[in-house]
């Protein structure tokens, strides 16, 4: 069993070492699939009704469940943030999801694997660099739609808020939310992917049945569950920092 | 058909609680023992930065269930 992240390829650039991991290549090949299935259901109603009917009334269903959602969350911001959640929340799912769907097979681990030109993912959410360039980008976006709402001297004086001394502690509690928000999403897939790894690895009378089970409650419940709470968390704190 | 999506939102700040009251005091520890290693001092650094962590854990706690969270607030009288 080997839950690492493997590397793929090592690339120069200016000096510069690159490494495409798996992680990596798992997301560009899960993105294509996100933007070929986006390019398809806009072709499938190339002209829109006023009266919505099939792929379009699914679709205006989902943007609209989601335009609600944003707007009960942030309030007088949501419409504006509607687009941007909507698709991290779908980027965020796909991933924690991928682990149930085949592949392209980038490290083999035994001879046999080797001859597959496809095995299981290992989803992109179970490596922190996914899940901490998803939390900085909400990070950035608090500071920053603070900073633009509430103008600098004013934000500068928030974070000396209640009164000069707590200002470390603002500075500290501010920094701690990227990293909570990233380790809850990375711990949670990478758990969900260990547990059916090792699972996987049993003889095979315990295999019958029983994994529907633990994939649906490791790799489906828990994935719509913590893509949802993290976009949930990402809005109330960009809502917070503007109001 | 309106989904209440309030309880959702505070369920997620709920079990966001443990994650913002155990990094902050997690990440100081850590930094305040490496400052002490840095600077060659025994374990001042470490004692201030467990202060400051438990401190800006309990300033997190406060932060998420009043100022996150528009049912923490005191209603307005009638």
């Amino acid at each position: 069993m080997d839950f690492n992240i493997h590397v793929a390829k090592v690339i120069h650039i200016f000096g510069i070492e690159i490494w495409i991991t798996e992680s990596m290549i798992n997301s560009w090949f899960i993105c294509s699939f996100i933007i070929l299935g986006a390019v398809l259901i806009r072709l499938a109603f190339r002209n829109p009704q006023k009266v919505p009917s099939g792929v379009q009334n699914v679709v205006e269903f989902f943007v609209e469940a989601f335009g609600s959602f944003t707007s009960s969350t942030m309030g007088k911001y949501g419409p504006k943030f509607s687009s941007f959640y909507g698709a991290m929340f779908i980027y965020i799912l796909f991933f924690n999801l991928s682990g149930l769907f085949l592949g392209p097979n980038i490290v083999a681990s035994t001879p046999l694997d080797k001859q597959l030109p496809f095995t299981f993912m290992r989803p992109p959410t179970a490596d922190i660099a996914v899940t901490l360039s998803l939390a900085l980008m909400t990070f950035f976006m608090t500071q920053g739609y603070g900073i633009k709402s509430k103008g600098v001297k004013n934000w500068l004086k928030g974070l000396t808020e209640p009164i000069f001394l707590l200002t470390p502690l603002n500075i500290i509690g501010e920094l701690a939310n990227p990293i909570s928000l990233s380790f809850r999403l990375f711990g949670n897939i990478l758990g969900g992917t260990i547990i059916m790894g090792l699972y996987w690895n049993l003889p095979w009378f315990a295999l019958l049945g029983i994994p529907v089970a633990l994939h649906g409650y490791f790799d489906v419940f828990a994935g719509v569950l913590q893509s949802f709470i993290f976009i949930m968390l990402s809005m109330t704190f960009v809502s917070g920092a503007m109001e | 058909m309106k989904f209440d999506y309030s309880v959702l939102k505070n369920l997620s700040l709920i079990s966001q609680v443990g994650f913002l009251m155990a990094i902050p005091i997690i990440g100081c520890i850590l930094l305040g023992s490496y400052l002490d290693k840095l600077i060659g001092t025994n374990i001042i650094f470490l004692l201030v930065f467990t202060v400051l962590g438990v401190m800006t854990a309990f300033r997190n706690l406060y932060v998420l269930s009043v100022k996150k969270n528009p049912n923490g607030k005191k209603a307005p009288k009638k």
